[in-house]
C-alpha cells in the first residue's frame, strides 16, 4: 500500500477568516461569505472577499510591488508553516535546499494589471506584481526556501495540481518538506465583467447574494468568485515523526487526468480517470471513501457531469459517498480553490464532520447524490475523503486524504 | 549609523541653502508616507539599500517622486543610494521644470 504523504500543517486566508477552526465551524453552520460587490457595474455581481490586514505580514516597504495575490500567499503559507511547527528562520532550520514551494495560481496579480489599464501612468513594478509565479517567489523569499519553487497555472485545478505535484516530489525524495497550495485575488471590476460575459456566474435577486450559489440544485445558475489563499505542509511520515510533528491527515492518493475533448466543457470519463487514479494510488476502493468535497461550481452542465463521473467510478456504491460543494459558501477561489477545499477536507477528517451542501432546497434529478444536508453534518466514522478540482482546459485533479 | 556631527533626520543639501529649499524634506516626508521609513531612521547620507530599499522599491519610489512633483527622472537616477543625492537630482529636475 502506498504510504502517502503526511499533512502536518494547514493555513488559509479565506473569506471565512484565517482561523481553520472558526472557518470550519462557519461552514458547518452553513454561513455564506458571498456578498454583493461593485454596485456600479451594469449587472449585479457578488463575490466572497477576504478581510485581510496586510500589516500583520508586511511593512509598507515590503509591500512595494507586491500584489494582493502574493500578499495572501505569503500569509497563508506562513500560517501553514506555523501550524506545522516549522520555523524557517530558526537556528537549525530544515535544509533550505530540501524544501520546495508548489503554488497554484490561475491569473496572477489582477489588481496590478487592472491598475495598468486604468488610464493613469503605469506603475513600474506592474510586471513583477502581475506575473503568476510572484506568489511562489514571495513565499520562497519569506521562508528562505532554496529548493524547487514552482507555479502551476491550471485554471480551477491549479492548487490541487500543485499539491499533487508536491506530494509526488516528497514521495520521490526530491524534497524533505513541501509548502503547497494556491492563491487567487482577482475580485476587480474588469475580471468580474469577463466572468459575467462567460455566463458562468450565478444570478441573484437583490438582497439574495448570500444564497446565489446553489450546487446540485434544480435552480442553480453558476458560481460566485472568491479570493484567498490556502496552503498545506507535506512531508514523509518518517520525516514528520523524526521532528515530532503532529500529523493532521495523510494525503494517501492523488490523480491527474486530462479530458482532451473541449476547452471549457467538462467530461465525465476524463474526471473519472482522475478519480480512479487517486483511488489506485491510495490502494482504496470507492466504498472506502466517506466524503467528497465536490468541484461543484453550480453551473448547469458542470454539476451533472461531476455527478456522472462519480457514478461511473462508484457505481452501486454511489449512495455510500456523502457529497457537498463548499463553493456555495466561500465562492470559487479558482487557482486557490483546490487548496482551500483540501484544507476543508483535512478538517472534515479530523473533526468527523462534513460541511453541508448549502442552498439546495430541491436537488436536480440529474445530480442525484448523497448530499450532505444542513443539520446532519456528523460523520464520526469518516476515514477517507476526496477533494475534486476540474479545470477549464480539461485538467482534472483529485486529492485523496485519509485520517491520520 | 549616522556620521558624527550630522543631525539625524531633517537636513538640507548645502548646495541649495540660501537659494532655494532643498527637496530633501519633501523626500523624507514621501518615503515616510510611502514606505513607513521615519526621517529619524534614515540618515540622508546613509545608504537607502541598507535600510531595505532594494532596487525595485527604489524604482517605485522614483515613480512616486515623479508623480508628486510632476517631474521626469532619468534611468540613471536609479543609481543613487542616499536621500541627499536624490534630493540634488530632484532639485535640478524641479529647477529645470520651473525654468
Amino acid at each position: 500500500m502506498n504510504p502517502g504523504v503526511a499533512v502536518t500543517g494547514i493555513g488559509a486566508i479565506a473569506p471565512h477568516g484565517d482561523d481553520p477552526a472558526a472557518l470550519f465551524a462557519a461552514l458547518l453552520r452553513g454561513e455564506s461569505a458571498v456578498r454583493p460587490v461593485f454596485p456600479d457595474l451594469p449587472k449585479a455581481a457578488a463575490a466572497a472577499t477576504v478581510a485581510f490586514d496586510e500589516s500583520r505580514w508586511f511593512t509598507k516597504l515590503q509591500l512595494a510591488g507586491v500584489d494582493r495575490v502574493s500578499q495572501l500567499a505569503v500569509a497563508a503559507a506562513d500560517l501553514a508553516l506555523r501550524d506545522a511547527g516549522v520555523d524557517t528562520a530558526a537556528a537549525n532550520p530544515i535544509d533550505p535546499e530540501r524544501v520546495g514551494v508548489y503554488v497554484g495560481c490561475g491569473m496572477g496579480g489582477a489588481a496590478a494589471l487592472e491598475t495598468a489599464y486604468g488610464g493613469g501612468r503605469v506603475p513600474p513594478l506592474t510586471i513583477p506584481a502581475f506575473m503568476p509565479n510572484a506568489p511562489a517567489a514571495h513565499v520562497a523569499m519569506r521562508q528562505h526556501v532554496q529548493g524547487p519553487v514552482l507555479t502551476y497555472s491550471v485554471a480551477c485545478a491549479s492548487s490541487a495540481v500543485a499539491i499533487a505535484e508536491a506530494a509526488a516530489a516528497v514521495q520521490r525524495g526530491d524534497v524533505d518538506l513541501a509548502i503547497a497550495g494556491g492563491s487567487e485575488a482577482l475580485i476587480v471590476p474588469g475580471v468580474v465583467l469577463a466572468w459575467q460575459a462567460m455566463q458562468t456566474l450565478a444570478s441573484f435577486e437583490p438582497g439574495a447574494a448570500a444564497t446565489a450559489v446553489r450546487p446540485f440544485a434544480t435552480d442553480r445558475s453558476g458560481f460566485a468568485l472568491g479570493e484567498g489563499a490556502a496552503f498545506v505542509v507535506l512531508e514523509s511520515s518518517e520525516h514528520a515523526r523524526r521532528r515530532g510533528a503532529r500529523i493532521r491527515a495523510t494525503l494517501a492518493g492523488w490523480g491527474l487526468s486530462s479530458d482532451a475533448t473541449h476547452l471549457t466543457k467538462p467530461d465525465a470519463p476524463g474526471q473519472a480517470r482522475a478519480l480512479r487514479a487517486a483511488l489506485r494510488r491510495a490502494d482504496l476502493a470507492p466504498r472506502d471513501i466517506g466524503y467528497c468535497n465536490a468541484h461543484g461550481t453550480a453551473t448547469r452542465i458542470g454539476d451533472v457531469v461531476e455527478r456522472d463521473a462519480l457514478a461511473l467510478v462508484w457505481g452501486d456504491a454511489l449512495d455510500t459517498l456523502r457529497v457537498s460543494s463548499t463553493k456555495a459558501l466561500h465562492g470559487h477561489l479558482l487557482g486557490a480553490a483546490g487548496a482551500l477545499e483540501a484544507v476543508i477536507t483535512v478538517l472534515a477528517l479530523e473533526r468527523g464532520a462534513l460541511p453541508p451542501n448549502a442552498h439546495c432546497a430541491e436537488v436536480d434529478p440529474a445530480c442525484r447524490l448523497n448530499l450532505v444536508v444542513p443539520g446532519a453534518t456528523d460523520a464520526p466514522e469518516l476515514r477517507a475523503a476526496i477533494s475534486n478540482s476540474f479545470a477549464f482546459g480539461g485538467t482534472n485533479s483529485v486529492l485523496l486524504f485519509t485520517r491520520a | 549609523m549616522s556620521p558624527p556631527g550630522r543631525p539625524k533626520g531633517g537636513y538640507r543639501s548645502a548646495q541649495h541653502e540660501g537659494t532655494s529649499v532643498s527637496s530633501l524634506q519633501d523626500l523624507q516626508a514621501l518615503i515616510h508616507e510611502k514606505f513607513g521609513i521615519d526621517p529619524a531612521e534614515l540618515d540622508p547620507h546613509g545608504s537607502m539599500r541598507e535600510k531595505g530599499v532594494d532596487s525595485l522599491a527604489l524604482v517605485e519610489f522614483l515613480f512616486a517622486i515623479e508623480d508628486r512633483f510632476g517631474i521626469s527622472l532619468s534611468d540613471k537616477d536609479s543609481n543613487v543610494d542616499t536621500l541627499a543625492e536624490l534630493a540634488v537630482v530632484v532639485d535640478k529636475a524641479r529647477a529645470k521644470q520651473a525654468a
